[in-house]
């Protein structure tokens, strides 16, 4: 579903990402970790499309175009969907006015009719159930004034309407306590199937708990020093980051 | 210097010929206004860049075209269709029309009128030699201090007054279409609207500046809006005059005790526009909104001048402006917020935000506080934004274009004005007008 090459990307001229390569399946679950300032948002971006950012080398393919040369907004359409570290507010637009915009996109894109009001309410209803939000969200402003757990639980709502192909969750799991911690897990578990994908950063493995990844790589200064599965990520929590700096790349 | 004095001339020439055709009233106190006038006319001249209140307002182009006062009332080639499609036409309550400067019975519905609100135009008040309303007339809108109201003043011959009877509430919107109509020559129009709320009464009044396509014209208003004690009044001015037309508007409030007064400005058209608005809060526990949104685009030029004056203790003020400026047009925002001694206890408030669209658009926003009193609560705030990319990406990263995307967010900035309006048909008027100019059906709410 998902081929990174080689990547190298720099902003301003300095060199973040330095050799990239991952391979991301149908029905799997990838987890990026690292110390901050590695380069996981760096990543994660790149995939949504922010143009910041300078692709010095490499490629990237999804599902089997190349994504580098698609708009943000066509990634999106083609089912990308990126969950952001700091979901960004954006006064006088509705929770509710932009996530029925960005699903009747995607639905267009499909050849579908845009979805009428009364199914996207019954829609949005379950939806904001398993998420534990309030229906007065939908008619607040996106994120404006929502706590940092709000935001992040938005993100999972927008996530789980959306229903994407590959999901990429930049630290969604900080700065949330054990039940939000639970609602974004949940929300990942429920959407899990054998024909979509997951790429989850996170800089504690304690989301990890919840939500059991298929490969766990480590993400050091630009490169992914190591990679293994879900016990990478205990082993990780207990000798910390300290233990592969002085490494160079395992495999 | 010779240069401004052929464009006063030119006026002064044409005030002469208006005399010669006004000579049944030449005796009458409303030509004494005029003669006044213009009289205040000569003496002030035209504004020029020195001139503080106009810095940013260059009137050279405007003053150099020759437009040609409408004297008198000729027959018009519009049919009620006509006006409809100028917007609003579902609209409940009357519309009231006047066409190059005269009303058009023909155009008009006057018999939706409500009851106990009185309803004439100052060309029959005129006509019957009935002064007394005139008379009353520019207590506020004083022409020795303005020199577009005394223009104004001096060719008073056609407009509105309105007298809401105490304790009348008028519920369904007065809308008062205003239409220039000629291609073929450049004109100018002189529209005068008094407004007396009686006291206990409400009014909801809607002006409404339009052209017909390819018209060139100057439109150069005044209104004068009295409320007596405990009136509301609901004022909506919609100028959507022409992109090659000009338009300066005054407009003059006075406020008794216990008065609401709710304007709402909303300015799409004209290639120069400027809306001066002095409200003077002179008894106490009133309030003033002045909530405004204007839209440039191409060349346009969108001026707006504020004063609220309290003059009485107790009241509050809000101005709330925001600006959409796109291309190479040029916003210009003053608002002046002014409490006299006596006015303990004011609160008041300005706002003006504007959003710039494009690296050629340009806005020039200047706050004043003139406060004698001591005990008062009064901010102001300005902004000056461009869309912010985090918030774009945002939007594409959900699969919105990007075109869509900068759409969604300058509606989302309009949105705060948009939002205090009341009526709703006005309400989805302007939904539609910003639509119109982004190109694109955001259909919010719905
Ligand atoms: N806009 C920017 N300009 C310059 N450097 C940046 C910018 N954004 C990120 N960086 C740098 O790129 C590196 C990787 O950042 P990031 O991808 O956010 O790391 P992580 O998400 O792993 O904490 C950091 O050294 C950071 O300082
Ligand atoms: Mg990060």
């Amino acid at each position: 579903m998902l081929e990174i090459k080689n990547l190298h990307t720099a902003i301003d001229g300095n060199e973040i990402l330095r050799g990239i390569d991952l391979e991301v399946n149908k029905g799997q679950i990838h987890a990026i970790m690292g110390p901050n300032g590695s380069g996981k948002s760096t990543l994660a971006n790149v995939l949504a499309g922010k143009d910041d950012y300078e692709v010095i080398e490499g490629s990237i393919t999804y599902q089997g175009e190349d994504l580098l040369e698609m708009e943000p907004e066509d990634r999106a359409r083609n089912g990308m969907f990126l969950a952001f570290q700091y979901p960004v507010e954006i006064p006088g637009v509705s929770n509710s006015y932009l996530l029925k915009t960005a699903l009747n996109e995607i639905r267009k894109h499909q050849g579908m009719e845009e979805i009428d009001a009364a199914d996207f309410l019954a829609l949005i209803k379950d939806k904001l159930n398993s998420v534990d939000m309030d229906p007065g969200f939908m008619s607040r402003p996106v994120n404006q004034g929502f706590s940092g757990g709000e935001k992040k639980r938005n993100e999972i709502l927008q996530m789980s309407v959306l229903d994407p192909t590959l999901s990429v969750l930049d630290e969604t799991d900080s700065g949330l306590d054990i039940d939000a911690l639970k609602i974004v897990a949940n929300g990942v578990n429920r959407l899990r199937r054998d024909d979509n994908a997951f790429l989850i950063v996170t800089h504690y493995q304690r989301l990890l708990q919840y939500i059991v990844p298929d490969y766990v790589h480590v993400l050091y200064r630009g490169k992914i020093v190591k990679s293994g599965d879900k016990e990478l990520a205990f082993e990780l929590e207990e000798k910390g980051y300290d233990w592969l700096k002085n490494n160079g790349r395992e495999s | 210097m010779a240069a401004e004095q052929k464009e006063l001339q030119k006026y002064i020439l044409d005030f002469e010929k208006f005399e010669q055709q006004v000579n049944g009233q030449n005796n009458a106190p409303v030509h004494q206004m005029r003669k006044d006038a213009i009289s205040a006319f000569k003496d002030m001249g035209f504004p020029g860049p020195k001139d503080e209140e106009w810095r940013f307002t260059n009137l050279k182009p405007m003053l150099q075209k020759d437009f040609k006062p409408v004297l008198q009332s000729v027959s018009h080639p519009l049919s009620i269709e006509d006006v409809d499609q100028f917007g609003m036409d579902d609209l409940e309550g009357a519309r009231l029309v006047f066409v190059d400067g005269f009303f058009a019975p023909d155009l008009s519905s006057e018999s939706e009128i409500e009851t106990g609100v009185q309803v004439t135009t100052m060309g029959s008040l005129l006509e019957s030699n009935n002064y007394e309303v005139i008379e009353k007339m520019a207590r506020v809108a004083h022409h020795r201090e303005e020199v577009f109201t005394a223009l104004n003043s001096a060719f008073l011959n056609d407009g509105l007054v309105i007298h809401v009877k105490d304790g009348v509430s008028g519920e369904k919107p007065i809308h008062v279409v205003f239409v220039s109509t000629k291609k073929d020559q450049h004109q100018v129009t002189f529209p005068r609207m008094y407004v007396y709320a009686g006291k206990n009464s409400s009014l909801k009044l809607i002006e409404h500046y339009v052209g017909m396509e390819e018209a060139v014209y100057f439109t150069n208003t005044v209104s004068e809006i009295w409320l007596e004690v405990n009136a509301t009044v609901d004022h909506y001015k919609i100028q959507n005059d022409t992109q090659d037309s000009y338009h300066i508007g005054n407009a003059y409030v006075y406020q008794e005790k216990d008065t609401n007064f709710n304007s709402h400005s909303l300015s799409f058209g004209a290639a120069l526009s400027r809306n001066n608005i002095y409200a003077r809060l002179d008894g106490e526990n009133s309030t003033t909104l002045l909530n405004g949104l204007y839209m440039g685009h191409r060349k346009q030029h969108a001026d707006n001048h504020l004063i609220v004056d309290h003059s009485a203790p107790h009241c509050n003020s809000h101005q709330i402006y925001r600006g959409i400026l796109a291309d190479k047009s040029h916003g210009v925002f003053s608002g002046k917020i002014l409490v006299r001694q006596d006015a303990q206890k004011t609160d008041a408030d300005q706002a003006n935000d504007a959003l710039l669209l494009s690296k050629d658009a340009q806005i020039n926003s200047k706050p004043q506080l003139e406060i004698y009193a001591d005990d008062v609560r009064c901010t102001h705030g300005a902004t000056i934004g461009e869309l912010h990319d985090d918030a774009i990406f945002y939007l594409m990263s959900r699969g919105i274009g990007k075109q869509q995307a900068h759409n969604i967010l300058t509606y989302a900035f309009a949105r705060n004005v948009i939002d205090d309006i009341k009526l709703s048909r006005v309400k989805t008027f302007v939904e539609d007008m910003l639509d119109k100019r982004l190109e694109q059906d955001i259909n919010f709410v719905k």
